[in-house]
């Protein structure tokens, strides 16, 4: 396992730690009830706008904030709906609220998970409320917001995102300056995300920019939003560029005293810092020429823009879609209304002069002619009269082989086994007895590492019935002349296959086949 | 008013490419002869008016916009019928199609509030169900109203609902789905090729449709142009004046 994904777990619980503190808003956004008039109260915005409450008091120093505090900021925002109901029923959702945040039993709110950091489970204890004061004789709890529940409104500040770049660059340079270098890596490869979420966010923003018609005060909203991602591209360049050097410093330090491997082991890191701060680096700084192209951009489409009454309130679905089914318009409105995103119609026809375009030259690869890919395939005009000779030979011996004992006069002089006998006796031969047959003799049996005495049977086969004096003269039927004139007296030679398979040689595979041979005398 | 011959010769010029390819890149020469000469921008809008289109302008791209109504300038129906219907389609398949592309843009485009897509995909199952919706939602006007809404006599929604109900969701004995099928699903991958050739949809994989730019600009661009828009309304809104081999011009203010 890498070394990376070794670290990954580290800090396992911090992290869940961080995440806790969101569960008592879904809590309240699980909750379901109604107003006064029959509306749902949406639990999650109000409990959100209770912890903005408890922070602005804090902020206030104003020390007493009770649940009556809370109620009555909750009526006075509710003024004009959404929630509807009494001083009673406000009072009833800011305690609820706060029984959120706080558990009423005392026991803090938990969070149970599975560490793996640690390999075991773990719990979470915490609390968003906690109570600074309380008057016992009025029995009023005063309220203020614990470090996790500061830690919450923090974590739903916009700028915390912003800063993200420096704040890596920061803790860069104190790891550096500490030389905890390994940490350093890291810091770098979280730098790299973050710029590729910028880029992320600075093409879109191009996009919206453009298919949008600008009104003026989008265009001030983006004008703004553009100025400030400008500056923070500038200000983040700066300290990348005084960190790039920092980091050249350090290793022309470590470069200087290498005496050990620890040291050794250090200045390799280094290298490997400056050379990916250095890639960061440069994305960032394409992201400064980004920018800059993307508010010359936005300049441009506010210009055009002045020429069109600007943006309406318009949904598709609501004012196209719906409105087709439920009035419903005729079916050939539906052509009509899509013709903006179907483009022009281009006539297509063909015109004699493209006969004078550029043509492909050369042969066309069509069916037969194309060549498969694949095994070359050996040139047969230098061989075939090598090989027709050959062969023409190899078949006579063959014939000879089987017409061995045709009559026992004919013998020639060979001595046959008492297989061949029994083989010759009949009009038909199996393959497998031949096969049989020549295995069992010593001077034979090299044949059946031969091709050709696979080739014989197949095309045996192939030309089966082979009748005497079919008469064309192709170079295949002179092979065949070959094995019909070594068999005076046959007629007629018919080939069958059978299902077997046989297996003479590891080399070769062949199927079992029936050979018959009818003779002059058989056939009168 | 008199113009230059050199004007006039380059913004017919830049009119055809428009016309050819539907957009010119900023890049291309065209496109700066357009920013650069107010003349020449002048008559690309006047030979655009003419094929009842608009321009729409961004820094990346020239786009020319057909104008929604009917023009003799549209994509042949015969053509999309032919390249990606199948030969045997009738007109009921591309109503179908056109109708399909309406739900789809509506998945999108389905808030007031924001200018902005609502979605960033579209399932193909998500796709069906909306379109089983909104066919519902067309059963409940009844044959009668259906029939007498059209004007034009051989084609109306009915034979769209019942072409749509004869079709299962999908071919459960066939292995793979795809766009040959007589299915609901084969229907939706064949809009999906039209889509996608136009370049206004792209796929992302496991059956899920994102749109493209050129579809947000236009959407965003055009439809949502409050000049642009009432043109759109007006066409939706002119029932009557909707006949058969009408004035094409009369679709518009």
């Amino acid at each position: 396992m890498s070394q990376l994904l070794e670290k990954l777990t580290s800090g396992y619980r911090e992290r869940v730690n961080r995440l806790a503190i969101f569960d008592p808003l879904y809590e309240l956004s699980r909750k379901v009830s109604k107003d006064q008039q029959g509306n749902s109260i949406d639990w999650f915005s109000l409990g959100l706008l209770a912890l903005l409450f408890f922070f602005e008091s804090m902020l206030a120093r104003r020390r007493q904030t009770s649940v009556i505090d809370l109620a009555e900021y909750i009526r006075f925002q509710n003024k004009a709906g959404p929630v509807v109901t009494d001083q009673a029923g406000f009072l009833k959702i800011a305690r609820e609220i706060i029984t959120a945040f706080r558990d009423a039993s005392g026991k803090r709110k938990t969070k149970s998970f599975y560490n793996w950091e640690t390999r075991q489970q773990e719990t979470i204890y915490y609390s968003l409320l906690e109570v600074r004061e309380s008057d016992l004789a009025r029995n009023v709890q005063y309220y203020r917001l614990t470090e996790r529940g500061l830690e919450l409104i923090f974590a739903t500040k916009e700028y915390f995102s912003e800063f993200h770049i420096s704040i890596n660059q920061l803790l860069l340079r104190k790891q550096l300056e500490k030389g905890e270098l390994n940490g350093a890596l890291r810091e770098i490869d979280e730098m790299r995300v973050a710029v590729e979420e910028l880029h992320r966010k600075i093409q879109q923003l191009g996009n919206e920019v453009q298919r949008n018609i600008i009104s003026h005060q989008t265009q001030d909203k983006y004008m703004k939003l553009l100025a400030d991602t400008y500056s923070r591209l500038a200000r983040e360049h700066e300290e990348f560029k005084e960190l790039y050097h920092f980091v050249l410093d350090t290793k022309n330090r470590l470069g200087y005293q290498i005496n050990s491997d620890k040291e050794r082991q250090s200045y390799n890191l280094i290298i490997l810092i400056a050379r990916e701060l250095d890639a960061v680096h440069h994305q960032h700084r394409e992201l400064l020429h980004e920018s800059i192209s993307l508010k010359r951009k936005a300049l441009k489409a506010a210009q055009d823009s002045l020429y069109h009454a600007g943006l309406i309130s318009f949904s598709f679905n609501q004012d196209i879609t719906s409105r087709i089914v439920t009035s419903p318009l005729p079916l050939g409105m539906l052509a009509g209304l899509l013709r903006p995103f179907l483009g022009t119609y281009v006539q297509k026809s063909w015109s004699p002069g493209e006969l004078f375009a550029a043509q492909r030259l050369g042969k066309e690869e069509t069916g037969a002619d194309r060549q498969l890919a694949g095994f070359a395939e050996a040139d047969e005009t230098i061989e075939t009269v090598d090989f027709y000779r050959q062969q023409r030979h190899n078949f006579k011996v063959i014939t000879g082989l089987l017409r061995i004992g045709d009559t026992p006069q004919q013998n020639r002089g060979m001595s046959p086994s008492i297989q061949w006998k029994i083989i010759n006796s009949k009009p038909t031969i199996r393959l497998s007895a031949v096969i049989a047959a020549i295995q069992a003799n010593d001077d034979y049996r090299p044949l059946l590492a031969q091709r050709s005495f696979y080739d014989y049977w197949l095309l045996l086969h192939q030309r089966s019935p082979l009748i005497k004096d079919a008469g064309d003269s192709e170079e295949v039927t002179r092979l065949l002349d070959a094995i019909i004139n070594e068999w005076p007296g046959m007629e007629e030679l018919v080939v069958v296959e059978d299902a077997a398979l046989l297996n003479p040689h590891p080399r070769y595979q062949i199927q079992e086949m029936i050979l018959t041979v009818r003779r002059k005398a058989d056939a009168t | 008013m008199q113009h230059e011959t050199a004007d006039i010769e380059q913004a017919f010029a830049i009119f055809l490419l428009l016309v050819q390819d539907g957009k010119i890149k900023a890049e291309e020469e065209r496109y700066r002869y357009y920013n650069s000469s107010s003349e020449v921008r002048d008559l690309v809008h006047t030979f655009t008016n003419k094929a009842d289109s608009v321009l729409v302008k961004t820094s990346d791209y020239l786009y020319l916009i057909p104008e929604a109504g009917q023009s003799l300038f549209q994509v042949k129906n015969t053509f999309i019928k032919r390249e990606y219907l199948g030969y045997q389609s009738s007109n009921i398949d591309l109503y179908l199609l056109y109708f399909c592309i309406l739900v789809l843009l509506g998945e999108f485009y389905d808030s007031y509030e924001t200018s902005e897509a609502t979605r960033d995909f579209l399932p193909l199952a998500e796709w069906l169900i909306k379109i089983k919706e909104r066919i519902n939602t067309l059963k409940e006007h009844g044959e009668e109203k259906l029939a007498t809404t059209e004007l034009e006599t051989e084609w109306n929604w009915s034979a769209i609902i019942e072409y749509w109900e004869a079709l299962d969701d999908l071919r459960e004995t066939a292995k793979r789905q795809d766009s040959k099928q007589q299915s609901r699903l084969g229907f939706l991958k064949r809009v999906t090729r039209f889509l996608t050739e136009q370049e206004l949809v792209a796929k992302q994989g496991n059956d899920e449709l994102i749109l493209t730019e050129k579809a947000k600009i236009i959407v965003q661009r055009y439809f949502k142009d409050s000049e642009y828009n009432r043109g759109i309304l007006a066409f939706m809104y002119q029932k009557e004046g909707f006949k058969k081999g009408s004035e094409p011009d009369a679709s518009h203010l």
